[in-house]
């Protein structure tokens, strides 16, 4: 199998949706991936450098001009660099961007893309660590997709703009660099539609993002020890594909779920209640859910990675509840 | 020209600017022994200003700093042994190793946190300049940051509330980049990216009190922080300061570009042949070495006693390096500590 890295994959999709269709533009133009990362993004800017609005460091200008740019005419992926920096911008994010195609009856839309770089990612302390997915799926009209694997990227932008809805795409400081641990899925990724990653019996682990790469990590240390899991991407957080994960307990009755978002209100306990309600029976044992504990994120290494959600952890609680 | 300042004070100064330097100097030897966690900016090329303007203050007044605040730390008179560990995320740290360099605080000091969010701090500070009126102290508060806030929301409000009330507070906007060209739009980091040419014309349109400031002229930082100072004690309300200062080349990443500072360049004007390229950070754009220059010719000190206070201070810093390398990394069970509710 060719082994792409998600971030070059990433930075093809952008170019093959800018290439199609010239309406795409990019506001912000802080970038894709870190300074290291730079040389693989520098393509991408230079061939599309007149269609990069370069912005001064004005998150909620910018992000509320994504939205004006997107009701005239245009498709703008608004590149917000870290993670944290979104919260600038939460007022044109959370409160006018997703309530104008409702505001206006369904007659205007607001085909805009937010990106941001979010997560732990590994000393960034408390104010460059955010992980705002889960405020964001609070927000009623935007739309949150996460992809993690090469081969999902490209097609889940594309039915992100074709469906002409505000979208916050949550990517993950840490994913640039890594690779598909297991082959793309049949048939192509669809919004709202998670993916089993890899098929098991014995346990259903839930991820996202770069806790889904965490995860698949996790399996393969499972499976040496003879524990067979079941690894579910859920790819897109709203919508949340609550059917595939009900299917996966029904057969394994066991769940973990690695989320890097804190205990509550978070992307685990979303999925945890699907066991309250619709899936309600279907567990033998109580869920499992890894989360970064409600604390801001310290500096020191040792302190950081012991609150994480790391593959040991995740494979810890697939052992208790096979067990 | 540092003839405002006496004898001893301006002994004083230097020291707190060598300080500075030589504390940088050790993180960025830390960074590449790859002992500092995430990425750090340092002061490098500012000293004057921090410590101009911290000398003016007194110890009831707030100062709150960003993301470059290693320098506003020490200028206040922070313990450079817990500077350093809390840089390098250990026990010993001023935040047990849980701020790290983006949040450097020395509360004891009235320095009560650093915000890494661009402008984050200017509202804050604010507060603290209301907090200070309504409780009828006689202080001030300082809030030092980069010429990028200039760009974000935040300032402007920040600004109009501070001018609407009367505040007692003094805005230091360093614009570390005075050299490059004033272009609305460049759009990069490190370059002005205002719509208005000078970043004074903004607040004095707003009823504040605005000066352009040399960021080499250690006197002229302290005259105008004193008076500024002084007024926003007596009602007259806040000041903007734009301080002026040259973009040290080794900034976009640490590494010492133009070398260990060798302090003996203020009296031989040497620039050391590796160093050509960047010779006009020697000759001009030093403060530190332009600082002793001055002194140097008005009499101050001697070449000696510059030397020796570099001497004094290089000791301090090296045993700033071991406390911070010797410290333990905070326990475990720290890292629920501190926050509600655990
Ligand atoms: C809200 C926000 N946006 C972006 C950043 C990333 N960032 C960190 S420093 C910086 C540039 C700041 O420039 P300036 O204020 O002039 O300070 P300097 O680094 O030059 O001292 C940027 C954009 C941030 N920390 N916060
Ligand atoms: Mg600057």
């Amino acid at each position: 199998m060719e082994q792409t890295m998600f971030g070059e994959a990433k930075i093809k999709a952008v170019g093959d949706l800018m290439r199609d269709d010239e309406r795409v533009v990019i506001i912000g133009g802080a970038g894709f991936g870190g300074l290291l990362h730079s040389k693989y993004v520098k393509p991408l800017f230079d061939e599309f450098d007149s269609r990069i609005l370069r912005t001064p460091i004005a998150e909620l200008g910018f992000c509320g001009m994504g939205i004006g740019a997107a009701i005239a005419g245009l498709y703008p992926i608004v590149t917000i660099g870290t993670g944290s920096f979104a919260f600038e911008a939460w007022p044109q994010i959370c409160n006018e961007a997703p309530n104008i195609t409702y505001m206006s009856g369904g007659q205007v839309k607001v085909p805009v893309m937010f990106h941001a770089l979010v997560g732990i990612r590994i000393s960034g302390a408390a104010q460059h660590s955010a992980r705002p997915q889960a405020m964001l799926m609070q927000v009623a009209g935007l739309q949150v997709i996460a992809p993690s694997r090469a081969a999902d990227v490209g097609p889940l932008l594309k039915a992100a703009r074709d469906s002409e809805r505000p979208t916050f795409w949550v990517d993950h400081s840490l994913l640039f660099e890594e690779t598909d641990l297991y082959p793309p899925g049949k048939a192509p990724p669809a919004l709202g539609k998670a993916e089993v990653v890899r098929a098991g019996k014995d346990v259903t682990i839930v991820g996202y993002s770069i806790d889904l790469v965490r995860c698949l990590k996790a399996a393969v240390e499972l499976e040496k020890e003879g524990i067979d899991a079941e690894v579910i991407d859920l790819r897109t957080l709203t919508p949340l594909d609550w059917e595939t994960v009900c299917e996966s307990v029904g057969k394994t009755g066991r769940l973990v779920v690695a989320d890097e978002c804190y205990p509550s209100a978070s992307v685990a306990s979303e999925i945890a209640s699907i066991f309250a309600d619709k899936g309600f029976g279907l567990l033998k044992k109580p869920a499992k859910r890894l989360n970064f504990p409600a604390v801001p994120v310290p500096l020191s290494p040792p302190l950081e990675m012991h609150l994480l959600p790391t593959v040991g952890k995740i494979v810890q609680a697939a052992k208790e509840l096979v067990a | 020209m540092i003839s405002v300042l006496s004898k001893d004070e301006c002994l004083e100064a230097l020291r707190k600017m060598l300080m500075i330097r030589r504390f940088e100097e050790a993180c960025i030897d830390a960074a590449h022994e790859n002992k500092v966690p995430g990425h750090f900016h340092v002061y490098i090329g500012q000293e004057a200003t921090g410590v101009g303007v911290m000398s003016t203050l007194d110890r009831g007044d707030y100062v709150h700093s960003t993301h470059r605040n290693h320098g506003h730390l020490i200028a206040r008179g922070a313990d450079p042994n817990k500077a350093l560990a809390e840089i390098l995320g250990k026990a010993g740290g001023y935040a047990g190793g849980k701020a790290g360099t983006l949040h450097g605080c020395a509360p004891d000091l009235n320095f009560p946190l650093s915000s890494g969010i661009v402008a984050g701090i200017l509202p804050i500070a604010v507060g603290t300049a209301y907090g200070l009126r309504v409780r009828k102290l006689p202080n001030v508060s300082v809030v030092f940051f980069g010429d990028g806030a200039m760009e974000e929301g935040a300032a402007y409000e920040a600004l109009n509330l501070a001018a609407l009330w009367k505040l007692p507070i003094l805005f230091v906007c360093e614009n570390n980049t005075a050299e490059v060209d004033r272009r609305p739009g460049g759009g990069q980091y490190h370059a002005p990216n205002m719509s208005i040419i000078e970043l004074t014309d903004l607040p004095r349109i707003m009823g504040i009190t605005t000066q352009i400031v040399d960021g080499l002229d250690l006197g002229a930082v302290w005259t105008a922080a004193r008076d500024a100072r002084n007024r926003a004690v007596n009602g007259e309300g806040p000041t903007f300061f734009e301080v002026r200062t040259h973009t040290w080349p080794g900034g976009q990443w640490p590494t010492l570009i133009t070398g260990r500072t060798d302090i003996s360049h203020a009296w031989t004007n040497e620039v050391p042949a590796q160093y050509e390229k960047n010779a006009n950070w020697f000759k001009r754009n030093d403060p530190v070495l332009s600082v002793a220059r001055e002194m140097l010719k008005l009499g101050i000190a001697s070449n000696a006693e510059i030397e020796g206070i570099d001497m004094r201070v290089r000791t301090e810093i090296d045993s700033a390096v071991k406390f911070a390398n010797d410290s333990p990394f905070p326990s475990l069970e720290s890292a629920l500590e501190n926050v509600w509710p655990h």
